[in-house]
């Protein structure tokens, strides 16, 4: 018997587990950009040492800015995933 | 021939309606408690007000009993508690009672209040020095974080949307156009 296909395909069944690991990743950044802050204050502002620490904060800041863009990907999956399952998702099976 | 029910039981479309359904509100309250546990995260002591700030004779024109008048210092990352030290009139250099004044010390703003009245500083030019305290790149990050996350909740209207799409057109091909490859 064939089951649902978008079941079959897992589209759906992995937005879950998708919201996990980005929720998982986005704790594990912020923990992350935390220690490097309280690192960075360990120096003495103005020294090499607390501006390149400053700017692997910075940096690694910066991938707070493409969150947006991989819910978006994870969305899309899903969505173009689940039209294919009914559309063209049965043109390669015997 | 088959039945309209044999179709549809067959091709299991409308079975997994249910299921489909208990999935989007799994990820849902995933999706919602993981954005609570990052904002409890986003605003706590060390990331929130891990930096103090002063300033000193910020000066604000026509401050009244009318507007709410904003502190430079909000525009830091989460710029909170507030601490207004000394007021003085900018014009007369007299230092203004705390009488004639109200400070929203989460929001940083001032305003002339009326109860100690007595001096006529309403709609003066006013010098703030005040202390407070603020986040830094952590803080800018994790917010951000926070609504990049949160702007999934966007995308549920056309993940149903695909989902409904999904079943609909999948019930009409089970029944119209299923039979056509099988034996």
């Amino acid at each position: 018997m064939q089951s649902l296909k978008m079941h079959k395909k897992g589209q759906l069944g992995g937005l879950a587990p998708a919201i996990l690991s980005l929720v998982f990743a986005a704790i594990v950044l912020v923990f992350g950009l935390v220690i490097s802050q309280e690192l960075r204050d360990t120096q003495t502002a103005g020294t090499d040492a607390y501006k390149a620490a400053n700017e692997t904060l910075v940096g690694l800041g910066s991938f707070s800015d493409f969150w947006t863009i991989i819910v978006l990907a994870v969305v899309i999956t899903v969505v173009i995933g689940l039209l294919l399952a009914v559309f063209g998702g049965g043109r390669g099976k015997r | 021939m088959k039945t309209l029910s044999e179709s549809l039981s067959k091709k299991g479309q409308l079975g997994g309606l249910g299921t489909g359904i208990i999935t989007l509100v799994i990820a849902a309250v995933f999706l919602i408690l993981g954005l609570i546990v990052l904002q409890e995260l986003r605003d706590t002591d060390v990331i929130r007000t891990s930096q103090s700030s002063s300033v000193i004779n910020e000066t604000h024109a026509t401050v009244n009993s009318l507007t709410k008048v904003v502190l430079g210092g909000t525009a830091s990352p989460g710029a909170n508690s507030f601490i207004v030290s000394l007021v003085i009139n900018s014009t007369n250099m007299a230092v203004i009672p705390a009488s004639n004044y109200t400070i929203d010390s989460t929001a940083g703003t001032i305003i002339y209040s009326s109860a100690g009245n007595t001096m006529g500083y309403n709609g003066s030019r006013w010098n703030v020095t005040y202390s407070y305290k603020h986040g830094d790149s952590a803080f800018s990050s994790a917010n951000t974080t926070l609504v990049g996350l949160g702007s999934f909740s966007d995308f549920w209207t056309i993940i149903v949307l695909a989902i409904v799409i999904s079943i609909v057109i999948g019930l009409l091909l089970a029944v119209f156009g299923g039979s056509r490859k099988q034996r």
